[in-house]
Parts: structure tokens; C-alpha cells; sequence
């Protein structure tokens, strides 16, 4: 019986080696990602003051939410502008009254103009899920498709005009769109 | 082993009643109550009640130096079913001390004893002696010199087996499976999400043994829930008989039972629903004899069954047979495996790997180490391969119930080893040969929000037009399913259900050497306009869990997308080691492995870090790899929308096979983390394509999806606000919908004069246009007229009703 405990203790160590060289190959999920760039986002990008009254910054997300736990994992005891995230899902667009980043993913254009419109100006930082043409419709950043030059792309202009300032770091890093001049 | 132990017993009567006489050399040394103590010992022991015997013996032997008493304590624990090795010293004491008062046969127990404690060399040596003075006994039994040389063989196996080196971690499950009660015959989903075992309560007390059947399932970290005990809802008939489990289908919808008295039992297909066993059908009769019929294990896709029998005409003792689905989809005549698998012990629970190719099962004969032990046999050009022993999962004693995951990664199995009660606990083995296998799970919910849906499943094999036999239907509660698919196949999955079109899917399946998970979500939800069921949205959400990505893999994605930047290269990779070696994401689907919370934080840190240097350094490489590594999901989106809202024609014949369907547009599915290429041309579907020119297109073109009209006040070419509702949810429609466009025409009643009216209509029309594109619908998409009064109408009816906007949707058929 001795013999065979050795033997389980050696194998048990041989094993958790393997183990450790096969996780080199494993890989992060989409969603833990997006949720990792949202959370940096907010690193890198200032609101105006006024906004930023509450001690919380709050991330709205609409309707479809692709995240789950995950990014109620990542932002749970992490800050970022010094605050702590606060993070609400939504439902109607009369929700949106008092958040700073706006999270849409899988909402049909029609829906996503309305809503970009109705916070139109407000200091809110809208960020699109692969939504086509988001940026062009009025949204701030809008992640893109895996394997595209760029991983996501933002529209300074529409920033600007809500009184959002991105760091020049991460205009470097994404693909610039400007407003369509042709409003048809 | 008892068999020897009853044999040694059974000489050991006869040669009490000659020894009697001889017995009165101990008589002598004890006093009168003693010597009554001695007498019921004998006479205990004569009656082979051993329990009662051996605590007087004992008293005896504390007593007296005796080779006969000491001889009659080892019979007494050989018999005994938990303390068996206790026999040991007495045994060895009486083979030091070999005298003609003691059997030969004591060799051969301690030989047994050697051979169950691992003591190979030790047990061969007495065996050998056996043998050799077998030859001078007259007596000696045949039957126990062909044993004492089938032990020398099994335990040369056993010395041959035991050393070789092997990579395996063997642990025992959690304490919520294994309890103090005795767990066996462990049977799992090819995803090793449900663990349906059997619990035996009162074994080794002198409680009525019951046995039940438990289940369990994995919750998100991975670790085994608390089981439930499985109630089994059959009528009063089977009330007085064992139900046993004996077999689960890889995808867990089908149960299989071993039902019967004593040695009759027979195999019972059965559901589970609500932790109820229900649903009971006896399999037919070219399965079950009148013979025993044990353990089951089906293939994955559902045409062949394996199953232990003892009907005659075997090889001897159980044997494994197989049995084919015929086309009625019945059992057809069950064969026998052939001499290859079977011997003339006895072959037990087989399970069938979902690779449909790999046999785990378990024997007494072939190169056992003792008692039945689990071994592997591969299907090759339609031979089985010689079994192989599974070496260190094996003992001395018996060992039983092997299965494993689709994965070829994770084993269960239960032993007895170290437990002195012979209570079985079950093991968990991880394992490191991956089986290149697709696992395609999924889930089909419908509605908004989705909720899981039934629905009915059929695949087929691409090429040959071969519709897979199994039955893959969801269950309705869960809307959950699971397929398996070998490496480079083709197949169509057709799904059907009551509310929407026939979908087709085409699932491709490429070569792989690894194995991978696919997790599919389809959902299927309804366009609505008005309450009325306009067409129909279907979307595919694919997700894959890439175990097996090769570092030739990240070197292609990173020469083909990446500027070359060596220097932040080296830099990048270190830090992505550090991050994956503080995470495993996929842990929730593949391993037990807890990863507790401090250290999932880590992982967060890692990224968080990583993509905040990466911004402060601007540098897009790290952010690119990254990306290029990221587990995807894919999405596919499908809309049907239904010719003038009627859903009978709206669909596309498809001949597969021998059938034919009417589906709505086949979608294509890779199933596999394809090359950025593959990737990107799944992405851009057709209705990506940009601009459709709705203005030049052909009025034969046009399918019509719905149909609206908007009536006008008397020469009032504003509509009522009271439609606004009405027509923003058609601007919805148009905008969400890139292959849909829509008339706008104009009409007037024939009131007033030819010109007004024409230019009254073309009015009425342009403000449902201009409303239109006040909603941001883009004005290619629609084709505006104004077509004046329209003559045949002048006299028939009211005129209010003339006095209208048409818009008609129509959706163009681009090819």
C-alpha cells in the first residue's frame, strides 16, 4: 500500500507539471476582454465635471446583455477615476438618465439610432458591440469584428460634442470615423 | 477468491473429523470450561458458522499453542468478507511451521492473501510450492492446481503491469458523492455534466442493504452538486425486483436499467424528467433471453448497442454482445464480439467510447492482474485490437465500471482498494491522450426574450445523404442538446417546430487533431407588424472552446495580421504567459481544476494590465495578438420574412438523402475556430451587401412581405397622427431589414378633377415618404407615386375608402 501512495504522490506532481504547460494554450473569452477594454476605457477617457459629481461611475447596460457575470467580476473592487463602478442593466431608454458609459450590443439599427439620439449631447460614452456602423450613427467607440486591423473604432467628433475628452493614446490605437457629411 | 477460502474450509471438516483424535494433545492443556469452549468452537466451525466460531478460537489461541487452532482462525477470516488478510499471519506462521497436520491448500490462501496485498513475487513462490507438493498428494484437486497456475499468470501480469510508469492523476470525488456508504458503477454525458451513479446503504452492517440510484450534476465551476436519489416511477409489477442501472447514452436522454430476480435480469430503456425515472420499455427479444442481461452502452449516434449476456453460445461465463438498429429502428439480432474480446471468465459492463470506436470494458480473463480488471480495445478495419490492461487503474481485487468523457480527457470509475468493508467510492482519472472528437452542445429557445423551445432534430450526413439515426431532439424544458462528430464530416441539421419555418444548418466539421467543444445557442424569434407575424429572425450563436490550439496556430495568426515588431514581441509573450498561467478560462467545461477566487482575480489583473500598458504604450500589437487568441463567439443571423405573410411559401426545397424538405434559406455553421479568412467570409452574409438599388428593380422580383394602407380626409393630403405608431414600426422594419424596400403609392377618390386628383396623390404619398425619411429610413430604398383616381371605382362604393397610401413591403430576391 506504501508503494502505491509514493507512487500516486509522484504521479499527482508529474500531472500538475503537465497541467501548467497545457494552460499556456488556453485563452480569454471574448466578453472577458470587451469587458477589460470597457473597464481601460474609462482609464483613458475624461468627463466632463458636472458628470462626475456622484461617487460611483455607473455602466448602463441595454437590454441584451452578452456579459453575464464577467463583467460584474472584473469591475467588482476595481477603480477607475477614482471611483467605483456601479453596474445597471436596462431596459427602456428613460432609464439612461444618469450613466456614464452605455453599453449596447445586438439591438437592431433602427433602435440603436433612437437611443444614440435621445442621449444625444449628454456627457454619455456609448459603446457599440460590433453594431454596423454605430460610430456613424452617433455612438462614441464600437468594438470590432475579431481579426480586424483595428479592435475598435471611435468617433471623436461625436465625443466631442458630448463633451467627452479621449486620451490621444487611444485615438492612436483605433480606427477613426468621422460624421458622414451626407446626412441622407 | 472465496472459492478457495470454502475449499480450504470444506478439507479442513474432513480433516477435523480425522483430527479429532489428535486434538486431545490440546484437550490436555486446558481446564473443563475451556475444553467446553474448544467443543462449540469445533462444532461452530464444522456448521461453517465462522462468525461465531472465531472469537472462541481466538480465546483458545491466546490460551494454547495450537497449528489446528491457528489453522481454523485463518479459515475463519479467510471466510469472513472484510477482514480477509488477517488470515495473513496465521497462515504464514502455519507455512513456517509446515506439519502434516495442516492442508496443502494453505499454500494456495496465502498465496491469495500475497496476491491481493500487491505482493506478487511472494504469492508466485507459494503458488509454486502448491504445485510442487500437489504432485505427491493423492488428494489434491485438479481445480486447484489449474488456479494455483492461473494465479502464477496473473501475478507475473500484475508484477509486468504494475511497474510500468504511467501519466495519470487518479483522485476520488468529493465527499457529496462519496459517502460512508458504498458508490459504484459511475456513468457520465459525454460532456461530464451529469454523473448518474448507484449507492448501496447498509453494506458491511447488518442494516437491510438497499441501493439506489443517485444523480448529480456539475454546477458553474465544475465541482459535482449534491446528488439526488433517483425515484423510479414504474407500476406495482417491478416492485419485488432489483432495478439496477446499466447503462446512459452519451447525450444523457436515455437510461438504461438491468431489471429482473437473481440471475434473470433484463435491460429497460427509460427517461429522466423531474429526477424521475419514467417512461419504462423493455428492450425487444433478440436482446433479452431468458438468460442474464447486464450492463449497456450505446453509441453516440445511436445505431449499435453493447450489452453483457450469458446466453449460450458464448465463450464462456458473461460475455459482450452487440446489437444493430435496423431500419424500423428496432434491435436486430444481437453478435457476440468474438474471441478477440471475449473469454471463457467472465466479461463485464463495456463502454463504448462516443468515438464509437474505443471499447472499455472489464474481464476476468485476458492479462488481469486479479479479478476482473478494465481494459481497452480499438476498432480497426472492422477487428477489435487485442485488449489491452488499463494498468494502473486496476487492483488486485475486482474493478468495474469504467467510462470516460467525450474528450478522452476525464475517466470515472469506482474500486473497492482500500476500504475494508469492500465499499466501493467513485474515482476520477484524468487522463492525457485527447480523442479528436466534436462536441456540438446547444440550446434552441424561441420568443422574446428567448425561452427554451421543443423542437425536432434531424441530421444528416452530407455526403452520403445518410440521415443519423439517433434521435438528437432537445429536451423541452432545457431546450439543451448534444451531438458528437468525428473530424472531417459534413452534415445538415434540419430543425423543426410548430411556430416557425424549417431551418436547415450545415454544420462543417474539418480535419482536427485535437478535440474541440462547439457551443451552439439558436435562437429563433418572431418580426412582428401589427401583432401579425411578418417573417421570422434566426440567429446562431457559435461558441468555441479550443483546447488543443497549437503554437503553430498563434505563430500563423501573428505573421499574417501583425506588423513585425520583434521587440515588443518578447515582451508581449511574457507577459500573455503570465496571464494564462494565472487563468484558465475554460475551466467551468473541462476540469475539475477549482481555481478560487483570489486567483481569477489574478487573471482579471493580468488582462486589465495588459490592455492599460498596451494603451499607455500605444501599442497594437499586444492588443492584436490578443484579439487574434480571443475565444470567439460567432454570430449568424438568418431573416425570413414570408411571402405576404403567408409562412407555407415562403420556404426553399432541399433534397437530402431520400427526403425532401421545404426549409427557409440554409444557414452555414463552421464548427471550428476557422483562419481569419474563413472567418471573415462567414461574417459578411449576403445582406451585408451594400446598396441594393430597390428604384431600377424589376416589379417580378419584388416578394411582398406585407402590405399597409393609410387613409386621407376629403382633399387633405396630411395623414392622421393616429397612423404615426403604425408606420414608425414599418420605418423599424426598413431599417433593421437591409434586403426590404417598400411602395409608397398614392390614390384619391374620383371626386374633383383628373389633374388635382393626380397631384392630390402624389402629395399624400411624398408625406408618407417625407415621414419615412424624417425616421431615418434611407429614401433608396423606397419608390414613391402618386397615381391620381383610379377609374373603376367611380361609381361602385363610398369614396373615403379610395382616399389612401398603399405601402407595401417587399423584400427583393437577390441571388
Amino acid at each position: 500500500m506504501i508503494k502505491t501512495k509514493t507512487c500516486c504522490r509522484f504521479i499527482l506532481l508529474t500531472f500538475s507539471l503537465l497541467l501548467s504547460a497545457q494552460v499556456l494554450f488556453a485563452q480569454y473569452s471574448e466578453y472577458e476582454i470587451k469587458a477589460a477594454y470597457i473597464f481601460n476605457f474609462a482609464k483613458f477617457i475624461d468627463w466632463p465635471d458636472e458628470s462626475l459629481q456622484s461617487d460611483t461611475l455607473v455602466l448602463a447596460i441595454y437590454k441584451y446583455d452578452p456579459f453575464g457575470i464577467i463583467i460584474d467580476k472584473t469591475m467588482q473592487g476595481r477603480k477607475a477615476q477614482g471611483k467605483n463602478w456601479k453596474i445597471v442593466r436596462i431596459n427602456t431608454i428613460e432609464d439612461i438618465a444618469q450613466c456614464h458609459v452605455l453599453f449596447i450590443s445586438n439591438l437592431g439599427t433602427f433602435e440603436t439610432m433612437k437611443l444614440l439620439e435621445k442621449t444625444k449631447n449628454k456627457p454619455v460614452l456609448t459603446i457599440g458591440d460590433e453594431i454596423i456602423g454605430f460610430c456613424e450613427m452617433g455612438g462614441v467607440i464600437n468594438f470590432t469584428p475579431q481579426f480586424s486591423a483595428h479592435q475598435f473604432e471611435i468617433n471623436n467628433e461625436v465625443a466631442l460634442s458630448r463633451r467627452i475628452s479621449i486620451s490621444p493614446k487611444l485615438l492612436t490605437l483605433a480606427k477613426i470615423i468621422a460624421n458622414s457629411e451626407d446626412e441622407f | 477468491m472465496t472459492k478457495t477460502g470454502q475449499t480450504l474450509v470444506k478439507k479442513a471438516i474432513i480433516l477435523g473429523i480425522f483430527l479429532h483424535l489428535a486434538a486431545y494433545a490440546v484437550f490436555a492443556q486446558l481446564n473443563a470450561s475451556e475444553r467446553r469452549t474448544l467443543k462449540t468452537a469445533n462444532s461452530y466451525f464444522d456448521n461453517e458458522q465462522f462468525a461465531e466460531a472465531l472469537p472462541l478460537f481466538l480465546k483458545i489461541d491466546s490460551l494454547v499453542n495450537d497449528y489446528q487452532v491457528t489453522y481454523r482462525i485463518g479459515a475463519c477470516y479467510l471466510n469472513t468478507k472484510y477482514e480477509k488478510l488477517k488470515a495473513l499471519p496465521y497462515l504464514e506462521y502455519l507455512i513456517k511451521n509446515m506439519s502434516l497436520e495442516v492442508p496443502l491448500i494453505v499454500y494456495n490462501d496465502l498465496g491469495t492473501l500475497y496476491h491481493y496485498s500487491y505482493r506478487f513475487d511472494e504469492a508466485i513462490e507459494q503458488f509454486r510450492k502448491y504445485l510442487e507438493e500437489s504432485k505427491k498428494d493423492s488428494y489434491a484437486r485438479v481445480t486447484d492446481q489449474e488456479y494455483a497456475r492461473r494465479m502464477i499468470t496473473v501475478c507475473e501480469n500484475a508484477i509486468e503491469i504494475t511497474t510500468k510508469p504511467f501519466n495519470a492523476e487518479i483522485d476520488i470525488l468529493s465527499s457529496s458523492i462519496n459517502t460512508m456508504e458504498s458508490e459504484f458503477c459511475p456513468m457520465i454525458t459525454a460532456d461530464e455534466q451529469t454523473l448518474v451513479y448507484m449507492r448501496t446503504i447498509g453494506l458491511g452492517t447488518a442494516m437491510n442493504q438497499e441501493t439506489h440510484i443517485m444523480i448529480s450534476h456539475k454546477n458553474e465551476v465544475g465541482d459535482w452538486q449534491s446528488p439526488k436519489k433517483l425515484t423510479v416511477d414504474v407500476a406495482d409489477k417491478y416492485l419485488d425486483q432489483s432495478i439496477l442501472l446499466a447503462g446512459l447514452s452519451p447525450d444523457g436522454q436515455t437510461l438504461f436499467l438491468n431489471i429482473g430476480i437473481g440471475a434473470n435480469q433484463d435491460i429497460y430503456e427509460a427517461t429522466i424528467s423531474n429526477d424521475i425515472i419514467t417512461d419504462l420499455k423493455k428492450l425487444n427479444k433478440t436482446i433479452n433471453t431468458t438468460y442474464y442481461e447486464g450492463r449497456v452502452s450505446m453509441t453516440s449516434d445511436g445505431t449499435e448497442l453493447y450489452f453483457v449476456s450469458d446466453r449460450p453460445g458464448g465463450f464462456g461465463g458473461t460475455d459482450i454482445y452487440k446489437a444493430t438498429r435496423n431500419r424500423r429502428g428496432d434491435w436486430d439480432e444481437a453478435v457476440n464480439l468474438g474471441a478477440t474480446i471475449n473469454t471463457a471468465y467472465n466479461e463485464n459492463s463495456p463502454f463504448l467510447h462516443p468515438d464509437n470506436v474505443s471499447l472499455f470494458f472489464s474481464s476476468e480473463g485476458h492479462k488481469t492482474i486479479g479479478g476482473n480488471d478494465i481494459f481497452k480495445s480499438r476498432l480497426t478495419n472492422r477487428e477489435w485490437t487485442i485488449p489491452e490492461n488499463m494498468g494502473f487503474l486496476n487492483s488486485p481485487k475486482d474493478d468495474l465500471y469504467f467510462v470516460m468523457n467525450a474528450n478522452g480527457q476525464v475517466g470515472y470509475f469506482s474500486t473497492s482498494k482500500n476500504n475494508v468493508f469492500d465499499k466501493h467510492n467513485i474515482f476520477k482519472v484524468n487522463l492525457k491522450d485527447p480523442i479528436p472528437l466534436t462536441l456540438l452542445k446547444g440550446t434552441i429557445l424561441s420568443g422574446i426574450p428567448p425561452k427554451p423551445m421543443g423542437a425536432d432534430i434531424k441530421v444528416y450526413d452530407k455526403e452520403t445523404g445518410q440521415q443519423v439515426k439517433y434521435v438528437y431532439n432537445p429536451d423541452p424544458e432545457t431546450g439543451k442538446y448534444l451531438m458528437i462528430f468525428p473530424p472531417a464530416k459534413n452534415y445538415n441539421i434540419v430543425i423543426s417546430s410548430n411556430d416557425f419555418l424549417p431551418q436547415l444548418i450545415n454544420v462543417y466539421i474539418p480535419y482536427q487533431t485535437y478535440f474541440y467543444e462547439l457551443y451552439q445557442e439558436i435562437i429563433l424569434q418572431p418580426i412582428t407588424l401589427e401583432d401579425k407575424m411578418v417573417g421570422e429572425q434566426i440567429t446562431v450563436n457559435n461558441t468555441f472552446y479550443d483546447l488543443y490550439k497549437t503554437s503553430e496556430a498563434d505563430s500563423i495568426l501573428i505573421s499574417e495580421n501583425l506588423p513585425k515588431q520583434p521587440r515588443y514581441y518578447d515582451h508581449l509573450l511574457e507577459l500573455i504567459e503570465n496571464i494564462i498561467q494565472t487563468t484558465d478560462t475554460l475551466r467551468i467545461n473541462y476540469r475539475n481544476v477549482q481555481i478560487n477566487k483570489e486567483k481569477e482575480n489574478e487573471g482579471i489583473n493580468s488582462l486589465l494590465n495588459l490592455i492599460e500598458e498596451a494603451i499607455e504604450t500605444t501599442n497594437p500589437v499586444t492588443l492584436s495578438i490578443l484579439d487574434a487568441n480571443a475565444r470567439q463567439k460567432d454570430h449568424i443571423k438568418n431573416t425570413h420574412f414570408y411571402t405576404d405573410g403567408d409562412k407555407s411559401q415562403s420556404t426553399q426545397m432541399q433534397v437530402i438523402g431520400a427526403d425532401t424538405f421545404y426549409t427557409a434559406a440554409p444557414i452555414i455553421s463552421q464548427s471550428s475556430k476557422s483562419e481569419p479568412e474563413q472567418r471573415k467570409a462567414l461574417s459578411s452574409t449576403p445582406i451585408e451587401k451594400e446598396e441594393i438599388n430597390f428604384k431600377i428593380s424589376e416589379h417580378k422580383d419584388r416578394r411582398y412581405v406585407h402590405r399597409h394602407t393609410i387613409y386621407f380626409k376629403l382633399n387633405e393630403a396630411k395623414f392622421d397622427p393616429k397612423y404615426e405608431q403604425e408606420l414608425l414600426e414599418i420605418c423599424k422594419l426598413l431599417i433593421d431589414n437591409q434586403t426590404l424596400g417598400a411602395e409608397i403609392y398614392g390614390f384619391t377618390d374620383a371626386l374633383g378633377g383628373e389633374k388635382h386628383n393626380l397631384s392630390l396623390s402624389r402629395k399624400r404619398a411624398q408625406n408618407v415618404l417625407r415621414f419615412f425619411m424624417d425616421n431615418s429610413v434611407a429614401f433608396q430604398k423606397l419608390i414613391v407615386k402618386g397615381l391620381g383616381e383610379v377609374n373603376e371605382q367611380a361609381a361602385t362604393s363610398g369614396n373615403d375608402k379610395w382616399r389612401k397610401v398603399e405601402i407595401n413591403v417587399f423584400e427583393l430576391n437577390v441571388e
